[in-house]
């Protein structure tokens, strides 16, 4: 294949990417030599790496299966990444075979990859859009051709919120997905914090900088990230770290209590007008 | 495939506590996509097959190698989970009373494991290629996608550049054209094939040459600026063809740079293509140009002009013109338009000038003058000689004669919506005199010339007279608005004029020559006030003055601050000298050498009207600058949001190389606080106060 003279920052290879790197480190071999490089500088800088991205993919699990049980069947996941083992559909078709997921992510090689992997599934479909375009990403044909907006849809938003600067205002952009989705809908996020190990953190965030990676990480308090939950309701235990929502087993948790805390996560659901809080 | 396993409840309660133990140590190690207690279901399978292998010697290598595969499709992938595998299978199953009287145990717990480790590096190499190629794949994929959108691109970008009709080159950054579409060729009269390979400045009429070959060393020199200017093109057929030329730099892949060359034809109405077609600039009775069309055209003749001859502005009335429509009727009175229209044409007929029709009975001309253009007198005579020749119009014999409102040469700078309200006033004026009077507006621009051609004259005498002060303006820190430096400006207190600012002050010195002497004395001054201070207040306040570009780069500067300096024994650190970003730029290095000279000399160097272009960034992180100024009505820089990402983060380069950031033009608090939240140090503009005398500034000191 003739190389194109240019290319987007997310088919140059020479630069790492987030999806590939998060795949590394969730033991995957979906990635390049410039991914792990990235990888093994930020596993230096936060040895506990290994444990936040288990934790986070331990908490997508739990809180999807919770979601099904409460009677949710539709799915649009963005910043999705790579789909790999333990993706959203198959732990939600694990109880409920008739549910259906939209993968969005901005990462185009991501996207391709995802295309070849859910191929010929029609319950599942793959699109290439940006999280900070709430309109395009709803108005995209497939989603309106896989989800009933008008039903519940769970949106799911893991480890790609503290991607938005404050400038991006995430918590008018979640406003303008919640305006979109139909009462008893749930919104999913998990968030990383400097709450704890502010340093360290700031290490890391810088060594995501430094890699050249147009992403920059801004970290956000509790507080911050349960601003993002306005006009939803908190499902119990609320905004937790990682670990603390709803375990259910060893692999839920790690043994430092810092990367148990590490990232801040939530489910809530948007409440029916009218409809009296619990 | 396994023997049966003893069916005793020992055992398999030994087997589940291994399989717990086991799920336990894998989980807190990688994840693995399933619940706990699905876990534990499936490592017990895992265990009871081991047992079976260590049961039944032939089959110990088979299964240990189908648990290793085993483990890795359950995504335990890592070096780690397969030590801990290890370590835990085998003291696990040697452990196992329920195995106790297996003959050669030992030798089959080994075998088993040994298989399983191979099992599990197989297995994990063959997917580790698999996952490999899949993304190899995915890439590809997703190359060929960006390949296909930019040959759509491309695709677009062709077929603007064949229907546009302005003039769209590509060069290098000497101006040698690369590519150019048809349309140039058309604007300069060569065949297509001829353009490609010219030298775009040679296009350019002699006049202008110059120009925009340093508009191309600008940008060959790195800066990112997009350079747009009315400019005048050589046609092969020897006429001229009036163009707005824009210049945008564009930087390659591997480094090298490029210049997108767009050339707007702006010698007939493509200003308005596009959006109208030919019935909305013409009047549909006279086919006369309507008001819209006469001011586009008027815009660009204002900026065109040869400035020796300028342009006049002749705005028409016919006088009584209700009288011949009411008496004679409608058509009657088209008609007589209709006849007006056409002697019009023919009064300006050699002349480059345009009639068009504004209102029912009001008409207007548009003259470019040249040296053989008849004066205003004179074409106002023939306007009116014109019309008021009787012809025929329906049977009746009629003549009509117009009042005129005349603007003769505006500036150039004039908007034309201003000129027009200027012409009409002007009619108005004209019309409370009667009928066939006509007024000529205020030459302006010849007062304005004047104006300053004596002020300049007469500055020297007023500077003497104490006209000329000095005044301060507080330099405050955004955080909390203390006071940290006093910027020192000229002002001229003109009997007549009122107060002139620093700027005009200096425009007018440099236009006389007195521009180095009054620098050192306004330096002097600064340097005596701000030691006053000390003095008087025991506070050390810097003052700052702000050099224009010219002197930033004279080699006399560092003389005339050192010596003010050393006469007034002020320690260089209390001076910053602000020098304009653009004289620090320049490739000739004279204002970059001074600035290090006196930086070395420990004077604090500020660059002002700084942008935050790339190559100014670059520069300022070489050159010893304490500070740069970026100024709001001044630079492309956003006041705010949208842009306000950007800002911030050109303005952390600038912190990192260690230079403060300071903004001068603050107006609201709302401002301040968002040039403090996007980066900026200090702040000064009428927000903090405007110029003052030094006593102002001295209260603030307490």
């Amino acid at each position: 294949m003739d190389e194109p003279d240019w290319v987007p920052e997310g088919v140059d290879t020479s630069i790492p990417s987030v999806a590939r790197t998060y795949d590394y480190l969730l033991g995957g071999a979906h990635n390049l030599a410039v991914d792990r490089r990235m990888a093994d500088e930020m596993l230096r800088v936060l040895p506990g790496a290994r444990h936040l991205v288990r934790l986070n993919r331990s908490f997508l699990r739990r809180a999807v299966t919770h979601l099904v049980r409460r009677g949710v069947r539709q799915f649009l996941d963005i910043g999705s990444g790579i789909p790999t083992a333990g993706n959203v559909h198959e732990v939600a078709r694990a109880h409920a075979p008739d549910c259906r997921v939209v993968y969005v992510d901005k990462d185009p090689v991501a996207v391709a990859h995802s295309r070849m992997l859910l191929a010929g599934d029609e319950r599942t479909d793959v699109v290439l859009a940006d999280l900070r375009d709430p309109e395009d990403v709803l108005g995209r044909p497939e989603v309106k051709g896989l989800l009933d907006l008008d039903q519940p849809v769970a949106l799911l938003l893991l480890l790609v919120v503290h991607f938005l600067t404050d400038e991006e205002d995430p918590v008018g952009l979640l406003g303008r997905y919640r305006d979109r989705l139909a009462p008893g809908s749930f919104l999913v996020v998990s968030h990383a914090t400097d709450d704890r190990r502010a340093e360290t953190m700031r290490r890391a965030a810088d060594t995501v900088r430094r890699a050249r990676s147009r992403d920059n990480l801004v970290y956000r308090d509790r507080a911050e990230v349960t601003a993002l939950f306005t006009g939803y309701e908190l499902e119990e235990p609320g905004v937790v770290g990682c670990a603390l929502w709803r375990p259910d087993g060893a692999g839920s948790m790690a043994d430092t209590p810092e990367d148990n805390t590490q990232v801040y996560v939530g489910v809530g659901r948007k409440p029916a007008p009218g409809e009296r809080g619990t | 495939m396994t023997a049966p396993l003893p069916r005793d409840a020992a055992g398999l309660r030994e087997r589940v506590k291994l399989a717990r133990k086991w799920a336990y140590l894998l989980s807190k190690r990688t994840y693995l996509p399933m619940s706990q207690a699905e876990l534990e279901r499936q490592l017990l399978g895992l265990v009871e097959r081991l047992c079976a292998g260590v049961v039944t010697g032939p089959l110990a290598h088979q299964v240990g190698r189908e648990v290793g595969v085993a483990l890795v499709e359950m995504n335990c992938t890592l070096a780690e989970t397969l030590r801990l595998s290890v370590e835990v299978i085998s003291r696990g199953l040697l452990d196992m009373t329920s195995l106790r009287g297996i003959p050669q145990r030992r030798d089959r717990v080994v075998e088993v494991v040994a298989a399983l480790a191979s099992g599990f590096a197989e297995k994990l190499r063959l997917a580790t290629l698999e996952q490999q190629e899949q993304l190899g794949r995915a890439l590809h994929r997703a190359m060929r996608q960006v390949q296909l959108d930019l040959q759509a691109s491309e695709a677009r970008t062709e077929v603007v550049e064949t229907f546009t009709s302005s003039g769209v080159a590509t060069t290098d950054l000497a101006g040698q054209v690369l590519r150019a579409n048809d349309a140039l060729a058309r604007i300069v009269d060569l065949p297509p094939a001829a353009v490609t390979g010219l030298s775009l400045p040679d296009l350019v009429h002699p006049d202008q040459r110059d120009a925009v070959r340093a508009d191309f060393a600008r940008l060959a020199a790195g800066s990112g600026e997009v350079i747009s200017q009315p400019r005048r093109l050589l046609r092969a057929d020897g006429e001229t063809a009036w163009v707005t030329l824009t210049l945008t730099p564009l930087r390659l892949h591997d480094g090298r740079g490029q210049v997108v060359v767009l050339a707007e034809d702006s010698s007939d109405v493509s200003l308005l293509q596009g959006q109208l077609n030919h019935q909305s600039l013409h009047d549909l009775l006279t086919w006369l140009p309507n008001r819209q069309y006469f001011t586009s055209r008027l815009e660009q003749a204002l900026r065109t002009a040869d400035p020796a001859t300028g342009i006049s502005v002749f705005h028409l009335d016919l006088d009584g013109f209700s009288l011949i429509t009411g008496g004679l009727g409608r058509r009657v009175g088209d008609q007589v338009l209709k006849t007006v229209a056409l002697r019009l044409r023919e009064v300006v007929a050699e002349e480059v000038a345009m009639v068009a029709r504004f209102g029912y009975d009001e008409f207007a001309i548009l003259v470019e003058n040249s040296a053989s253009t008849p004066d205003v007198v004179t074409l106002v005579r023939r306007i009116n000689d014109r019309l008021s020749e009787p012809f025929d119009a329906g049977g009746h014999r009629v003549a009509t004669s117009a009042t005129i409102g005349v603007v003769h040469r505006p500036p150039s700078d004039a908007s034309p919506s201003d000129l027009l309200d200027s012409a009409d006033l002007t009619l108005r004026r004209a019309k409370g005199g009667g009928r066939r009077q006509w007024e000529l507006a205020d030459p302006t621009q010849d007062g304005r010339d004047r104006r300053r051609f004596s002020l300049a004259v007469t500055m020297p005498g007023a500077w003497e007279g104490g006209e000329l002060r000095v005044r301060y303006r507080p330099l405050a820190r955004l955080a909390d608005s203390a006071l940290v430096a006093a910027e020192a400006v000229l002002r001229w207190d003109h009997p007549k004029l009122g107060a002139l600012p620093h700027e005009q002050c200096l425009a007018l010195a440099e236009d006389t020559g007195l521009v180095g002497s009054l620098l050192a004395w306004l330096l002097r001054t600064a340097c005596e006030q701000s030691l006053a201070w000390r003095r008087d207040r025991g506070r050390e306040l810097p003052v700052r003055v702000g050099v224009t570009a010219s002197q930033a780069a004279d080699q006399e500067l560092v003389g005339a601050v050192l010596g003010v300096l050393a006469d007034t024994g002020l320690p260089p650190r209390l001076l910053r000298l602000g020098l304009p970003a653009a004289a620090v730029l320049d490739e000739d290095e004279a204002a970059a050498d001074n600035a290090r000279i006196l930086a070395e000399s420990g004077v604090v160097v500020e660059v002002d009207d700084f942008s935050a272009a790339p190559g100014e960034l670059v520069r300022v992180a070489e050159l010893p600058v304490a500070s740069v100024r970026i100024t709001l009505s001044r630079g492309p820089v956003p006041g705010g949001p949208p842009g306000g990402r950007v800002v911030a983060d050109l303005l952390a380069v600038v912190r990192d190389a260690g230079v403060a950031v300071a903004v001068d033009g603050l107006s609201s608090v709302e401002q301040a606080s968002w040039w403090r939240e996007a980066g900026a140090d200090t702040g000064s503009g009428p927000l903090f106060a405007s110029a003052s005398p030094p006593e102002v500034i001295a209260a603030r000191l307490g």
